[in-house]
């Protein structure tokens, strides 16, 4: 499933003394399949621009479509977007309004009209996606979880409904290392085995930086940086804004900095381990 | 214990044990919690998701009292009712969530919230919230409804408030996982200044293992039992604490490690990519 931004502007309040524009003439492009990351400093607007993705916010101007017609053009197809596009909120809080964890996650896959027998199955597949003990959460109140179980939940919730695309807002945060590790793991996954579009919102490139395709800049709701993943971190923005460079690149413009030659553009660990042995020896 | 080494406790947990429900065979979240925090310590708690951070953080401003075992702050203990307004002044708390603490109307009451009960001189409290304010970015948003900020955005408007207020500690929980990395800098500066400057005890619960090794003291939970206690140094230094914890090691440490399996001669307590670089620049002049 294919996303597509045509010069996108959003404003908050418009009309009144607070109003802000949050998004500026955004376009994108998001193929079927693909992992695009978003980055940005807080208050960037990545959050604004998640929210459009299934018509939780109208653009202001521009358009939204969804493989090739526009999300807001009528009510199906709003509906139907809300369907196809699973969006998990960075808060997990403002997700969550079941009395049960089994309640919450089953939500999506009975709301879109999958059949009984199937949802039971849905649900305990997915909260052991996210690595939530099926026995031991199900009847548990999603209100009385730790933040990190409340998040898990959400990601539950979000994956039953078997979306097309998936757009995650700061999915790492509040997530212990091994959650991480194995949210990474499952969303790769699902990208390279149901072909699932991915569209990530983090401060945290390192562990996804060799997993993604392409990469959006944001800066005060401008474009600021788009394109190939390793392109767009081959260049000086992101350490102009102050975002997160993988380690392993971090490690190779100091370097570099230094006069040492480094090849290319090093993202992961494997890689930066062989220039720096090829450096001591 | 001597009565001197007492009075230096800031915080002192005996024996906690916690459940959430009443249900005597319930499980429990906290088993047999024995710390001792003293004025001016700076420290950090790690652990799994689930494994009872948040839960013993709450106790130590009473926000939660202890099924078994006691909680005291400045000697006093939480479950006093008549001393809890002391202690809840002498211990800020940021929570995980923000939207859980802010509820002015604009940005600037929602950090002026806390001073104003202080009782201060209003040109105090005036100085006060324009600092807080500063310190964490937030004077072009002073005017703003706070529901109506980005996620990052209000997390350092309830840590602003907290600022402002000057507690003998502060105890942040999680406050930083939805900031950029710049923000997040900010953030530990501005703790570390009143740190050190003013002597403010610092508790800060983080998921964030190269943040955590900013700190003089790591405070390791696993299933509701402390797994560690000592400086992040030695936590890092073997897998095996980690490992306790569930912890993976953060990738520079591999990194680290991968290097001196293959005989690159490195200093064994390296912990940030320029530590690295500049390790790797003096092997290269020795050669
Ligand atoms: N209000 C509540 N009622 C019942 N159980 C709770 C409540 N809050 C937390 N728990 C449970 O207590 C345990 C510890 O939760 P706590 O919030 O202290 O974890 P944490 O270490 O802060 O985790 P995280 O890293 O996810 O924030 C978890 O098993 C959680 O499900
Ligand atoms: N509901 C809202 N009403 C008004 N302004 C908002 C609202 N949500 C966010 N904003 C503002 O829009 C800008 C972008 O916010 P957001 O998309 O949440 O940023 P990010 O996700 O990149 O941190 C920020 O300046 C923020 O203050
Ligand atoms: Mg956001
Ligand atoms: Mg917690």
């Amino acid at each position: 499933m294919s996303i597509e931004f045509r010069n996108v502007s959003y404003i908050y309040s418009k009309g009144t003394p607070i109003a802000r524009q949050s998004l500026k003439d955004i376009n994108l492009t998001i193929n079927n399949g693909e992992w695009l990351v978003v980055m940005g400093p807080t208050g960037s607007g990545k959050s604004t621009l998640l929210q459009h993705l299934n018509g939780l916010l109208k653009p202001t101007a521009g358009t939204v479509l969804l493989d090739g017609s526009d999300i807001n053009a009528a009510k199906s197809s709003l509906k139907s977007a809300r369907e196809k596009v699973g969006l998990v909120f960075q808060y997990p809080e403002h997700q969550l309004f079941g009395s049960t964890v089994f309640e919450e996650v089953a939500y999506g896959p009975e709301n879109f009209g999958f059949p009984k027998d199937e949802i039971l199955g849905m649900v305990e597949a997915s909260m052991n996606t996210v690595g939530l003990d099926f026995a031991k959460f199900k009847d548990r109140s999603p209100h009385e979880l730790s933040g990190g179980e409340k998040r898990r939940v959400a990601l539950a919730g979000v994956l039953a409904s078997r979306p097309g695309i998936i757009a995650l807002d700061e999915p790492t945060a509040g997530l212990d290392s091994a959650g991480k590790k194995h949210l990474v793991d499952t969303i790769t996954r699902l990208n390279r085995e149901s072909g699932i579009t991915v569209i990530w919102v983090t401060h945290e490139i390192t562990e996804i930086a060799p997993l993604a395709d392409s990469l959006l800049v944001l800066e005060q709701g401008n474009t600021r940086g788009y394109g190939p993943l390793r392109d767009t971190l081959a260049s000086p923005l992101l350490g102009e804004l102050g975002l997160d460079l993988p380690v392993a690149l971090q490690i190779a413009n100091g370097l570099r900095k230094q006069g040492k030659q480094i090849q290319g553009c090093p993202v992961t660990i494997d890689e930066i381990e062989q220039e720096i042995l090829s450096l001591v020896r | 214990m001597s009565g001197e080494a007492t009075l230096k406790n800031l915080i002192e947990v005996c024996n906690l044990e916690f459940s959430y429900s009443d249900k005597v065979s319930e499980y429990r979240v906290l088993k047999d919690i024995n710390l001792n925090i003293q004025k001016g310590e700076f420290v950090t708690v790690l652990g799994p998701n689930g494994c009872g951070k948040s839960t013993l953080v709450r106790h130590l401003n009473g926000l939660l009292l202890p099924t078994a075992g006691s909680v005291k702050v400045n000697g006093f203990l939480t479950n006093d009712e008549i001393s809890l307004s002391t202690i809840r002044r002498s211990v800020g708390m940021v929570f995980q969530n923000p939207d859980t603490q802010l509820f002015a109307s604009v940005v600037e009451e929602d950090v002026a919230f806390g001073v104003e009960n202080m009782c201060l001189p209003r040109a105090d409290i005036k100085i006060r919230v324009e600092k807080a304010l500063a310190s964490m970015g937030l004077t072009e948003y002073r005017y703003h409804p706070p529901h109506r900020l980005s996620g990052g955005q209000k997390q350092k408007t309830a840590i602003a408030g907290i600022l402002a207020m000057e507690p003998e500690c502060i105890v942040l929980d999680e406050p930083t996982s939805m900031l950029d990395p710049k923000s997040r800098a900010e953030v530990m500066k501005a703790i570390r200044e009143l740190n050190l400057n003013h002597g403010i005890t610092v508790i800060y619960v983080t998921h964030d293992t190269s943040e955590a090794l900013c700190f003089d003291r790591l405070i390791a939970l696993n299933s509701g039992e402390i797994v560690f206690d000592g400086t992040p140094k030695k936590f890092f230094s073997k897998p095996e604490y980690p490992a306790r914890a569930g912890i993976i090691v953060p990738p520079i440490i591999e990194l680290v490690e991968r290097l001196t399996v293959h005989g690159v001669a490195l200093p064994p307590d390296i912990k940030s990519p320029e530590e690295l670089v500049d390790a790797i620049c003096q092997l290269n002049s020795e050669m």
